[in-house]
């Protein structure tokens, strides 16, 4: 000890503090000044002395020892453990002296183990572990984990996890036939780590971290007795950071190596039920399953049942590409063991079988694609129709096409179907196979249950029937398509009642009720009876159309040249004029046309016709453009020798008339009718009446023709009347017409004066008529500059006159 | 006639006709495809009509009780879709009796097709028309019903007839039935059992129902003969066609008398026995019955022989 004076005690200051420790040693607070006077020296030899003195003058103070050891070990901070292993463990002694005095602070444990941890040797850091734990209270467990843990993290960071997506499926199948059990990508374990997480778990507030980090040791013994116990048992694991799934996954792989076939199906038959998006992945880890214990037809099994039971595209995608990619590489693995291997001629032969059976297999998984596909779809929507439909063109034989329409209309359920026209689509394509096979027998029958069917929409079943009578038609039998068309279309006591109730509940009633109103059965119908010659049964079926309201106007052509074939002209007519009530205006006016026509070629009496059209131009009070109805009538009354009225049904036309091109036509047609009829004067009040009537841009030519009359008369100065009426029509420049025809009138006609006032006029036309391109552009439909508002908020700009300002007049 | 000729060739085809007809190999229509559709939808109740459909003569196409005031029916039958042969066979005896009965001033029309000529199924009952208080209870009974089949029957039996025909009334007494009665040892050994069968399964479904004994009953519309509802395995036979009256009662309305002339037409059949040929061509094998459930029918198959 006087040694150890002589080599600390230096300088008049430390002399002064020893003295005051003679003096007041069981002051802490000299002994604090003390060790501050040491650490200003800078002597870390005499501070430990100092330190390591203090801390037995005070057994019990633990914070002196914290103190004195944390100042140790920052000594080491820099340090490595390795190459500074001495005093590293001079400072794990004096560790072990702290602890003798103070075993119970948590304080001191975890500087320990955190100088442990620094030093990276695991034994000594369980064996400190071990210690805290035993002597520090449970409550302060947790401190004295954190290092550790803080380690294993480290440690374990840099650790693959588990891959399930893409494992090398050749390696596998490889390993497998050889009988090898080495796994490429297996990961070493880290049964230090696990021991201790699976210890730690138990106090850990923060399971799912914890369970991760026991899943990247790699020891799957630990991983499946955790797993069991914090995840499986519990049930109620909800992670936040991980999906639940990948911890199921690691719990598979863990339980591959450790457990039984029965645990792990069980565990497998689990997942399945409780993640069915993650089928596909599930299925394939279940199959290398199988793979890595050379169970090779169950993985196929596995990969082909699910196959035929995934509902979903993706999976199903995945496991086809799986199964196609195992199978490939299961044969060329067995022929590369059969060329290979020397064996006894019985495993050759096994081997044979088994690449012919598998290359078998593969070629019909390839083949049968489209139709695997198509069972997909079906499991998606067994009431997809049009996948049925194309299930169908899979298939080339008769047999199997029949298989498959009776396999759908056997599993479809009607009122699930969405689409209409297209299971009444599929029954009839079941009766048309029927048919080409010359079975009609049995396409009867087929149609004839497809009546019964429940469909959903009238057109599915307006389609049965209708293909049913066509066959009978395609078969010569008229009377029994007539017959089965009869039977469709059997009337309800109130037709209108029924209709109503079904479009009001439509859901409710079936389409059988409804199926009296299928126009196209109707149709069918009439055009077979008409063919059956059957009179008294056509017209009950036109009646009974007409009566439903679902004649159309051709039903109505059709029935009225139904009766003039018969020579019923007067019946024929009535149609046209029951027709008539009917139908809207631009309906009407073509029957209108024909049904004059009929008449007229018809010679029916001139009053009746003359009733007709006048009934028929009515329509142009509609807005319809019946002019040709005006000039038929026109031409009528012609030939009826009344020329006058003639002229007049055709003035009224144009008058009545609305549409412009076709009110040209008959004013043309009116006025060369009566310059002809009664001759050129007659014609002045008809064309003052024209040109009176018509616009002013379409009214050029006629007072032109207007003119040229009254100079054929010899009236000039009525036809320089007219000719100055249309010139104040229009702008001389946009009136060359007129004004060259007026020139030429002057030249032929005129004089110096005449010639004159023409000029005048002209110009003062030209100057009083402004082409105003504004006017014009505001006129419909044309496009109008209008001054644009944006920028609107600049200042207006000043135009005010300064009443100061002076002009100079240069 | 048309129809009958279109069916199968006629005596002036040529033998190269009839052997392309016979070529085709395509198969009928499933029987449970037939099944799911065997009853149209009803649509009386919407259009406020009598069932005018004359294709009811499809005898056991029986309307839904839903209709007729009753929950829930089925009935029970052995289902024989003849085929091509055996319809030939059918048109051939119904033809030649047709034309015996014409004298009797009757009309017979075949059932084995129906009126628009598409091929129907014929049956033998093995109930009247069952009704039951609820689904649940034609469901028991469909269950029941399989159990004591399971039970009793040892598997597929062949269905022989009687060499003679034999004319049954409808309870209506507007048509009479032209039937093939179903050999003596098979009514009484394997019909007797399904029969049995039936009625324990009925009876069991409705046990609770106080009025259960009542319930096996027939409606006025109901077109199947009135020996098939009332006495049960005895009379086992397959309608083959039917003289329809939808005036009234096609003999005399008094009951005895009408007794007394069916017995006079049964003597006249009699005496005119069917070719045991052809008899034997009608024959079929029966491997399975059928309940009608709401629309459809039910398939209950025996087992199979060992």
């Amino acid at each position: 000890m006087d040694d150890t004076i002589a080599v600390y005690v230096k300088t008049q200051e430390d002399l002064a503090f020893e003295y005051e420790l003679q003096s007041n040693g069981d002051d802490i607070v000299v002994w604090k000044r003390y060790l501050e006077h040491r650490k200003a020296c800078e002597n870390p030899a005499a501070l430990a002395w100092v330190y390591e003195r203090c801390c037995y003058h005070f057994p019990g103070d633990c914070s002196m020892w914290l103190e004195y050891l944390q100042w140790r070990v920052a000594l080491l901070v820099e340090a490595n453990a390795v190459i500074f292993a001495g005093e590293f463990e001079k400072c794990n002694k004096l560790f072990e002296k702290a602890m003798y005095l103070c075993y119970q602070d948590v304080g001191i444990w975890e500087l320990y183990l955190r100088h442990c941890v620094k030093q990276r040797n695991l034994g000594f850091i369980r064996d400190v572990l071990n210690r805290a734990l035993q002597n520090v209270p449970l409550e302060h467990h947790i401190r004295l984990w954190a290092p550790v843990v803080e380690l294993i993290e480290t440690l374990l960071q840099n650790r693959p996890e588990h891959e399930f997506a893409d494992p090398d499926l050749e390696f596998i199948v490889q390993q497998a036939l050889k009988e090898s059990s080495s796994d490429l990508h297996a990961v070493p374990k880290d049964l230090w780590s696990s021991h201790l997480l699976a210890r730690y778990i138990q106090v850990a507030e923060e399971q799912e971290h914890i369970l991760r980090l026991i899943g990247l040791t790699g020891d799957h013994h630990t991983i499946s007795k955790v797993y069991n116990e914090k995840i499986i048992l519990r049930k109620d694991f909800k992670p936040v950071e991980r999906p639940l799934f990948g911890f199921y996954e690691l719990y598979l792989n863990a339980l591959e190596s450790t457990c039984g076939h029965q645990r792990y199906n069980q565990i497998m038959a689990q997942c399945l039920e409780m993640f069915p998006e993650q089928s596909s992945t599930l299925v394939i880890t279940l199959s290398i399953y199988f793979i890595k214990r050379r169970k090779f037809n169950e993985a196929r099994n596995v990969l082909q049942d699910s196959l035929s039971s995934t509902t979903s595209m993706n999976s199903f995608s995945r496991i086809y590409d799986f199964l196609v990619k195992f199978l490939e590489v299961y044969v060329s693995s067995c022929m590369d063991l059969a060329q290979h291997e020397d064996g006894y001629e019985q495993q050759h032969i096994q081997l044979d079988r088994e690449i012919s059976f598998n290359i078998e297999v593969l070629e019909n998984l390839m083949d049968s694609h489209s139709l695997l596909v198509s069972d997909l779809r079906l499991r998606q929507n067994v009431n997809d129709v049009k996948v049925w439909m194309d299930r169908v063109q899979l298939y080339s034989g008769l047999q199997e096409k029949l298989h498959v329409y009776t396999d759908a209309l056997v599993k479809i359920n009607p009122a699930l179907v969405t689409e209409p026209a297209v299971l009444g689509k599929l029954w009839c394509n079941l009766g048309d196979l029927y048919i080409s096979n010359g079975q009609i027998d049995f396409a009867r029958e087929s149609f004839e249950r497809s009546t019964r069917v429940p469909f959903r929409f009238l057109q599915d079943l307006e389609n049965v029937w209708h293909k049913w009578a066509e066959m009978e038609v395609e078969c010569s039998r008229l009377p029994d398509a007539l017959k089965i068309l009869k039977r469709a279309l059997v009337l309800p006591e109130s037709p209108d009642l029924v209709v109503e109730k079904y479009e009001s509940v439509k859901s409710g009633i079936p389409v059988q009720a409804v199926l009296f109103t299928s126009l196209k059965l109707w149709s069918f119908y009439i055009d077979l009876l008409e063919v059956s010659s059957n009179t008294a049964k056509v017209v009950e079926a036109y009646e009974n159309i007409i009566s439903l309201k679902l004649a159309t106007p051709v039903h109505f052509i059709n029935y009225a040249h139904f009766w003039q074939e018969r020579d019923g002209w007067d019946d024929s007519f009535k149609i046209y004029e029951r027709a008539l009530v009917i139908f809207p205006g631009a309906v009407r006016l073509d029957l209108w046309r024909i049904y004059l026509k009929v008449s007229t070629d018809r010679l029916r009496p001139a009053e009746t016709m003359r009733d007709l059209f006048e009934q028929a131009v009515l329509l142009a009070g509609e807005g319809m453009d019946c002019s040709d109805v005006f000039i038929q009538y026109g031409e009528f009354e012609e030939k009826q020798g009344m020329q006058k009225r003639c002229i007049d049904i055709l003035v009224n036309g144009s008058t009545q008339i609305r549409d412009e091109t076709s009110k040209l036509r008959l004013w043309s047609l009116c006025l060369e009718k009566c310059k002809s009829f009664l001759g050129l004067k007659a014609s002045r009040d008809l064309y003052t009446k024209c040109i009176q009537n018509l616009p002013n841009s379409k009214v050029i030519p006629f007072v032109l023709d207007f003119a040229g009359l009254e100079e054929t008369l010899g009236d000039i100065a009525r036809a320089r009347a007219v000719l100055r009426f249309g010139a104040q029509l229009a702008h001389p420049s946009s009136n060359t017409k007129l004004w060259d025809y007026w020139n030429e009138l002057e030249l032929r006609h005129g004089d110096k004066i005449s010639f004159k006032e023409m000029l005048r006029t002209k110009r003062g036309l030209s100057d009083s008529l402004k082409v105003s391109t504004e006017d014009v552009s505001r006129e419909d439909g044309n496009v109008e500059f209008v001054v644009s508002k944006a920028g609107s908020n600049l200042e207006p700009e000043q135009t005010t006159v300064n009443p100061a300002e002076i002009s100079l007049d240069i | 006639m048309e129809l009958l000729e279109d069916q199968y060739p006629s005596d002036n085809e040529s033998e190269e006709e009839v052997t392309t007809y016979t070529r085709i190999d395509l198969p009928a229509l499933p029987s449970a495809l037939l099944d799911k559709f065997h009853v149209s939808p009803n649509i009386e109740k919407f259009t406020q009509q009598q069932p005018h459909r004359p294709q009811m003569n499809h005898l056991f196409t029986r309307v839904p009780a839903t209709t007729q005031g009753v929950k829930w029916t089925s009935f029970a039958f052995i289902e024989m879709r003849p085929t091509l042969q055996q319809r030939q066979i059918l048109d051939k005896v119904t033809c030649q009796i047709a034309g015996q009965m014409q004298r009797h001033g009757l009309s017979f029309q075949p059932l084995h097709m129906s009126d628009l000529g598409s091929p129907l199924p014929l049956h033998v009952s093995l109930s009247g028309n069952l009704e039951f208080g609820s689904a649940a209870e034609v469901d028991a009974f469909e269950h029941m019903l399989r159990i004591e089949v399971l039970q009793q029957m040892a598997g597929p039996f062949q269905v022989d007839f009687e060499p003679s025909l034999k004319v049954y009334e409808n309870v209506g007494r507007n048509a009479l039935f032209l039937a093939l009665g179903v050999k003596s040892e098979q009514k009484n050994g394997v019909l007797r059992q399904l029969w049995q069968a039936v009625h324990e399964s009925f009876d069991f479904c409705r046990r609770n129902d106080p009025a259960g004994d009542n319930s096996v009953s027939t409606h006025e519309s109901d077109i199947s003969s009135r020996s098939q509802q009332s006495s049960g395995h005895e009379r086992s036979h397959v309608s083959i066609a039917r003289a329809f009256s939808f005036q009234g009662p096609v003999f005399d309305p008094n009951a005895s008398t009408s007794v007394r002339q069916i017995d006079e037409l049964n003597r006249v059949l009699e005496a005119t026995p069917i070719d045991p040929t052809l008899l034997q061509a009608l024959t079929f094998e029966c491997t399975g019955i059928k309940i009608t459930k709401q629309r459809s029918n039910v398939w209950i198959g025996f087992p199979e022989n060992t």
